[in-house]
């Protein structure tokens, strides 16, 4: 009964399994195709060709738009462990007066629509001359990351044990080697999450770059859709290879990290 | 397991200073950089298709050796929008911007700098003569009253039209309809036989804009246009019935149906070009998808598929649709632009020069200076349709609106009507309320 | 004992004024990027732009002029089926596929997580085109593939207005599922083995198991998930941005583009501003629920 029972579920899962894999097989098979069969209304549809591949490759300065987002995406992500660690340790190790105040705050700018903010940004952006500039990314993705890094962060650090938090004190251990030395090393698996997470969030924001990259040797990867999607108006084909582009990269990426991300959130889980 | 967290923890922290530090020494390049190395740069940002403006800057680098063209291309909506609205608020806008005559000029007349005294420097003073009279009066749309400033300049010209597929209509046996029942009938054919029948993108506002005013200006030319003006009444009888005519464009299996979710482009030509549709409301740009860069469907080189006609009549004994025009795509000249002459010099050479005329020769639509052709060779047919849009052009209706609130609220009533979730006189009064209001504010 | 804590804790209040360096570089960050773009959107929502182009003060004219909008209240009813559905939802079926996973595969594990994560991490630009193009009508293989089996669709879903709201709701669905589904692989992993064993040695399997046992041990995740629900529906923008833009006639805007549209398309920047002050206000009220009631931890633990 047992052995049925699992058979049943594994059915399951592996037909639901395919059924969500459709949207992506379907998005590699237009890629596939020449002018002559890109509206034909099936999953797949023969022959295959290559040729929007190579069409893609050599008319579009895709490889600088992903050293754009790598750069971009890569100091993002430092910035937002460093800033959002030091000010989770300060809320919850150190109960910092106001650190109510300023966690409320922090839950609500995870709310405030993004479109909200972009007018104000993109003047103050201009003010700092950092249109076409990678700060001009960085900075607002930061903020942006910042609030939902340290709420994580904070659910590790209030398990932190208080009574070794206070022997390290006694022990002449100042604030600064506390966080170094006894905090940060325990919540390792929770800053590889918070890594992850941002990582895929701000590679795959588009609507900021957009604002913000108005010269194309600075823009990002989530822009060459919408920039070639004009150019191939007779070919389809070649959007798509695009997209088959940008979005294979970041899931090879998710792949091999993978056991960061999920050891952060089970580790966390499991401690916490 | 622990080993890759470890280390991204640890080289988090230790690069983190040389990103901060990093951070500091990258250029802080700003959209004004003018000059690079001994050479003028000059940026341009337009929705005009990529391949034709290199073509034109191309041609015009090589007369004007110290100057470098730099061009952003984005699609109309919403991304060019996005961008130009940003780049207004920082303060980092380019020195040409592509514009629409009306309202989206309006929009960014703060930032632009009038023309008319450039243009008679560079064209002399009888300049206007040489445009057609549609795109003269788009020019100065909506201007505050003693204005008469021309902020923007025309790039290309246009005429919009039905286009249908020739080969579908052979080999159904039908003919180009010209009342409103032979339409209906058509798109019955058409359907019955697997093409989508009127390929209507209405999700988006232009193309719906397009074919409401070729009803309106069929049944009473010119109203609408005293309508936006609020010098006639929106819930006129004439304009009454084109929104009824228009409703029943979409309960009638005259468009596809769910024609309110998709958009003209890149579907809808998409489609019209793979030869799936019978019929679209486009215009005289339609002939450039013979120069795309290749590979192409089959139909669109040398337009062997296609041919244009215009909206049958509505009225048992009436005419089909007077053609609607006038500018498709202009330029505006920015404040920054304006301290840069090779600005000017590169906006009038795409609108009568070298660079006009690569746009010309890739078929992108109609000239905006009289007496300019492409130099290419055509089939006779490419010929007699060109020369049909040309003659066409010099008599054409205005097609644009001149307040972004009511041309708005223009769009909201016929989406409304369009769905059914509002009748034609009710959707009309609403867009009278939004121009009487917006005229006593 | 107590009294070594006690001067433990005198200790730290000592090193108070340094400590706060701990959270200075969050506050500037906020200050500059969170802080300062809203006092500006509050500004300016008090002023409104003339037919002509010139600024005028406008007192709380945009904010009545917000309200009486009729699709204001469209956009309104449209967050509320977006919370309603994508919300449980995504947390029944992403708990229901990770008790699937965790209990019923071994070899498999690593692959389903990942397979059912993959969404979430496809750029949203990509998903919004792709998934255009399975609904399109003619050519998409959803009304395809429906057609084979006998279900014809006479509209189109995302060019229908009774229905356009609905199928972005399902793609967001496909998007977020998997994220629930680790959120809760990860809440399973803390309810202790003998706590499982025992439930099972009284006899509870099923329904029972799942109600008395794996619900309150998995309350902090299903607290979790709904907080990260509500966020992400106020934040709701690209999706419905690419896909319909808010169309047909209004039917799937939601306060991402509807924003976007007075504020980029009509030029209408004091409408938007005030449109903005009002998201911001319910995003506060939204805060301040979900603290009193459901506190403000985001935790996996029970």
């Amino acid at each position: 009964m047992p052995v049925l029972k699992r058979g049943w579920v594994k059915l399951v899962l592996v037909v639901l399994g395919v059924i969500w894999m459709i949207p992506e097989l379907y998005m590699i098979s237009i890629s596939l195709r020449s002018p002559a069969n890109a509206f034909d209304p099936h999953l797949i549809a023969f022959p295959f060709t290559l040729l929007n591949y190579s069409i893609v490759l050599s008319q579009n300065p895709l490889i600088r738009y992903f050293d754009n987002s790598l750069i971009v995406t890569v100091a993002t992500v430092v910035i937002v462990l460093v800033v959002a660690s030091l000010s989770a340790f300060g809320i919850s190790i150190l109960r910092l007066r106001g650190s109510g105040l300023v966690y409320g705050l922090l839950l609500v700018t995870l709310m405030v629509p993004l479109t909200a903010l972009v007018v104000p940004l993109a003047i103050l952006l201009g003010q700092l001359r950092w249109i076409n500039t990678y700060e001009g990314l960085i900075g607002p993705y930061s903020a942006l990351g910042i609030p939902f890094a340290i709420v994580v962060l904070k659910a590790f650090f209030d398990e932190f044990p208080r009574e070794i938090h206070e022997a390290a004190v006694l022990d002449g251990c100042g604030a600064w080697q506390l966080f170094r030395m006894v905090v940060l090393p325990t919540v390792r698996p929770a800053l590889g999450f918070v890594a992850v997470w941002q990582f895929i969030t701000s590679w795959n924001e588009f609507f900021l770059a957009l604002v913000v990259m108005t010269r194309s040797s600075m823009k990002t990867l989530p822009l060459a859709p919408m920039e070639y999607s004009g150019m191939y108006m007779a070919n389809p084909g070649a959007l798509f290879a695009i997209l088959v582009i940008i979005a294979v990269p970041l899931i090879l990426m998710y792949i091999a990290v993978q056991r960061v991300f999920v050891a952060g959130l089970l580790e966390g889980a499991i401690k916490g | 397991m622990h080993r890759p967290i470890r280390a991204i923890a640890a080289s988090g922290f230790m690069i983190s200073a040389s990103v901060l530090s990093l951070a500091t020494i990258l250029p802080a390049s700003s959209a004004a950089a003018t000059v690079s190395g001994k050479k003028t740069v000059v940026t341009v940002w337009s929705w005009f298709i990529k391949s034709t403006m290199d073509k034109a800057i191309a041609a015009f680098e090589k007369t004007h050796p110290n100057v470098v063209i730099r061009y952003s291309y984005y699609n109309y909506s919403p991304q060019y929008l996005t961008a130009l609205k940003a780049a207004a608020a920082s303060n980092t806008l380019p020195d040409i911007i592509g514009l629409q005559p009306g309202a989206l000029t309006q929009q960014y007349r703060p930032y632009l700098v009038p023309l008319n005294r450039l243009a008679e420097k560079t064209w002399g003073k009888n300049w206007e003569s040489r445009l057609y009279p549609v795109d003269i009066k788009q020019m100065t749309m909506g201007n505050p009253p003693g204005n008469s400033g021309m902020y923007i300049m025309p790039q290309e010209s246009q005429v919009i039209c039905l286009w249908y597929n020739t080969v579908a209509f052979k080999r159904l046996h039908l003919t180009v309809p010209t009342t409103l029942p032979e339409l209906v009938h058509d798109a019955k054919v058409l359907s019955s036989h697997g093409y989508i029948p009127m390929y209507q993108g209405a999700a988006g506002a232009w193309q719906n804009e397009n074919v409401y005013l070729m009803l309106a200006d069929q049944l009473a030319p010119g109203l609408i246009d005293k309508a936006q003006y609020g010098k006639a009444s929106w819930t006129s009888p004439a304009l009454v019935k084109a929104m009824t005519v228009w409703g029943s464009l979409f309960h009638d299996g005259v468009f596809q149906s769910g024609a309110l979710g998709d958009q003209a482009y890149p579907t809808g030509a998409q489609l019209f070009a793979d030869g799936r549709v019978g019929i679209m409301a486009l215009g005289s740009w339609w002939l450039q998808e013979d120069r795309y860069p290749p590979p192409l469907p089959p139909l669109v080189k040398n337009m062997k598929g296609f041919a244009p006609f215009y909206f049958p009549a509505i009225e048992p004994h009436g005419h089909p649709s007077p053609p609607v025009g006038g500018v498709d795509v202009g330029d505006g000249l920015t404040k920054a632009g304006a301290k840069i002459p090779a600005a000017w010099q590169f906006l009038a050479s795409l609108v009568d020069g070298k660079g006009e005329q690569a746009s010309l020769n890739d078929l992108n639509d109609l000239p905006a200076f009289k007496f300019f052709e492409p130099t290419i060779p055509l089939t006779a047919h490419m010929k007699s349709i060109y020369n049909g849009f040309l003659v066409k052009l010099s008599h054409a209706h205005n097609q644009r609106f001149a307040y972004p609130v009511i041309e708005n609220a223009f769009d909201n009533a016929l989406a409304a009507v369009a769905a059914g979730t509002e009748s034609p006189l009710a959707a009309l009064k609403k867009v009278q309320s939004v121009t009487v209001s917006t005229f006593h504010s | 004992m107590p009294s070594r804590a006690l001067a433990a804790r005198r200790h730290a209040r000592r090193q108070r004024p340094f400590h706060h360096l701990f959270v200075l570089p969050a506050l500037a960050i906020f200050a500059l990027f969170v802080a300062y773009p809203i006092g500006w959107v509050a500004y300016t929502s008090l002023f409104a732009v003339s037919l002509h182009g010139v600024s005028h003060w406008a007192g709380l004219g945009n904010y009545r002029s917000v309200l009486d909008n009729p699709t204001f209240w469209i956009v309104v009813r449209n967050m509320f089926y977006w919370a309603l559905i994508t919300i449980p939802v995504q947390m029944v079926i992403g708990g229901l596929l990770a008790w699937a996973v965790e209990e019923y595969t071994h070899r498999s594990r690593a692959l389903f997580r990942t397979l059912f994560f993959v969404p979430v991490i496809t750029s949203v630009v990509v998903i919004a085109i792709v998934w255009s193009n399975i609904y399109a009508p003619y050519y998409g293989i959803l009304q395809q593939g429906l057609s084979e089996i006998g279900i014809h669709f006479q509209t189109a879903l995302l060019g229908s207005a009774g229905t356009a709201i609905f199928a972005i709701i399902i793609v967001n669905v496909w998007e977020w599922t998997g994220f629930s589904m680790l959120m809760y692989i990860a809440g399973l992993k803390t309810i202790p083995v003998q706590l499982l064993e025992a439930a099972r040695m009284d006899g509870a399997s099923g329904i029972n198991l799942a109600r008395f046992v794996l619900v309150p041990a998995l309350s902090g995740v299903n607290r979790s998930l709904l907080l990260l629900g509500v966020i992400g529906t106020l934040q709701t923008f690209p999706l419905v941005f690419l896909m319909t833009d808010g169309g047909p006639d209004h039917a799937s805007e939601v306060f991402g583009t509807y924003i976007f549209r007075h504020g980029f398309v009509l030029g209408q920047t004091g409408y938007a501003s005030a449109l903005s002050v009002v998201v911001l206000v319910i995003a506060l009220v939204m805060t301040l629920l979900q603290i009193r009631f459901l506190g403000s931890k985001f935790s996996l633990k029970g």
